[in-house]
């Protein structure tokens, strides 16, 4: 039976849950990390677990969805250390290092690119569209499938990846990147997004089609056009977009009072 | 009042799970909107502040150490402002917004005071201890809670509040066509990240 077994994944996926707990400018999710490998270093190094730990109190940054990957990778590569003659060690551990940083940073890339760029927003469509639908299907209680609609089509993929990642690193190790090539991540990502697109365009004919009246949305449609045309060509007005909207609105309101 | 600050404390909780604990999209606006609208017998209200804010901050992406509009605490403190007989929905909304951008603040000053965690650590293991990282990240949980609890209770206060009828005619039209706002602005942020 492999040390890396169920009890022990499971002390570390409830520890990631911590991982950005204590997220600093400095550290960063440092400290979340050194708290995931705890349990494995205590049973590799045992009293020597301190020592191992320190090597882990510095800077580290990841999407918190691909962080199990990153995690597993390393469990992997310190126990392959803590097995290894003294003098072939320290060679293996500055390895562990160099590849937790490039794997962190390349996997946060991906873990950005889809988790919260692609599958958030395609998750949010999704479930608005479905709440509108049930509403009209069923009134009121019907909005319960909102939030339920979106639980499900976000969490099923991340979890599965928060669970399953920490296997996969331990088992690939080092060709963690190798390995990851053969996932066709952009295409996912692409599709996805093409996915999030047609819900939202979706959702604006439905939200267009449920206005109460046709200057209401008449007004909609310039207002999105208006909105349109602001990301278009002076992109840096509508980062802000929230509190702009807000702000706009707030003027609006005390130039008509004005009038 | 004991029913709202009740709320108030799960909006708290419900907001850790934002970024610093869980991440299982428990703290989305999508899901705390119509959870406090049921709770509080108006899923109507509650699903429609959450739809606007999820819509509004699906641009927001929360990468390296930006700290994104919070809209858990935008959504719990918009709807706590109006449920039950409180104040106008348009003075929640705009009052939703200001409070998630307080948090953002209060966020940051949370991670700043964080800061010298690397050299304490690594201090308190050459001295042969072991810093204990499980109470230390449990306490930051509490303490970020407490936090957002005072923030969404200083909110409380603005159910008395009546706009002047300017203000609260211009802030009406924002919110009727913030919808369509917020889905081309969804949209925008789809092509923007592509």
């Amino acid at each position: 039976m492999s040390a890396f077994d169920g009890p022990i994944r499971a002390r570390i996926f409830g520890r990631l849950m911590f991982l950005q707990s204590c997220w600093s400018y400095d550290a960063m999710q440092g400290a979340g990390l050194a708290l995931a490998l705890e349990p494995w270093l205590e049973r590799l190094y045992g009293a020597r677990a301190g020592e191992a730990l320190a090597r882990y109190a510095g800077c580290f940054n990841t999407h918190p969805f691909v962080a199990p990957l990153t995690v597993g990778m390393l469990c992997g590569l310190e126990e392959e250390a803590a097995k290894a003659p003294e003098e072939k060690r320290a060679a293996l551990l500055k390895r562990a290092d160099a590849l937790k940083t490039a794997v962190a940073c390349a996997l946060a890339g991906l873990g950005d690119a889809f988790f919260w760029a692609a599958l958030r927003p395609a998750a949010a469509a999704g479930a608005l569209v479905f709440g509108m639908v049930a509403w009209r299907l069923w009134g009121p209680a019907g909005l319960a499938a909102m939030p339920a609609v979106y639980l499900f089509v976000y969490n099923g993929p991340a979890l599965w990846l928060r669970w399953r990642g920490l296997s996969l690193g331990y088992e690939w190790k080092g060709e963690l990147a190798a390995r990851l090539k053969d996932v066709p991540c952009q295409r996912l990502i692409r599709a996805t997004k093409r996915a999030a697109a047609l819900l939202l365009v979706a959702l604006f004919a439905l939200v267009t089609v449920a206005a109460g009246s046709w200057a209401e949305r008449a007004a909609g449609l310039v207002g999105a056009a208006a909105f349109a045309a602001a990301a278009r060509y002076a992109p840096a007005t509508t980062a802000a977009s929230f509190y702009a909207w807000v702000c706009a609105a707030g003027i609006l309101g005390s130039l008509a009072g004005w009038l | 009042m004991i029913a709202l600050l009740s709320a108030a404390a799960l909006v708290a909780v419900l907001e850790l799970d934002v970024a610093s604990f869980g991440q299982l999209m428990l703290g989305r606006p999508i899901v705390v909107g119509p959870l406090l609208g049921f709770a509080f017998g108006d899923p109507g209200l509650g699903a429609g502040l959450g739809a606007l804010f999820e819509l509004f901050s699906l641009g927001e992406l929360p990468v390296g150490g930006k700290v994104p509009l919070n809209g858990a605490v935008g959504v719990g403190a918009a709807f706590l402002i109006c449920a039950a007989g409180g104040a106008a929905v348009e003075l929640g909304f705009a009052a939703g917004v200001a409070a998630a951008a307080l948090h953002g603040r209060l966020e940051a000053l949370l991670r700043r005071l964080r800061g010298g965690g690397p050299e304490r650590a690594i201090a308190a293991l050459a001295r042969g201890e072991r810093p204990r990282l499980l109470p230390a990240a449990l306490r930051e949980l509490a303490l970020q809670a407490g936090g957002t609890f005072a923030l969404l209770s200083l909110a409380l206060g603005l159910r008395a509040v009546e706009l002047p009828d300017a203000l609260a005619g211009g802030l009406r039209l924002g919110l009727a066509l913030a919808p369509w706002v917020g889905i081309a602005g969804a949209l925008a942020a789809l092509r923007g990240t592509a």
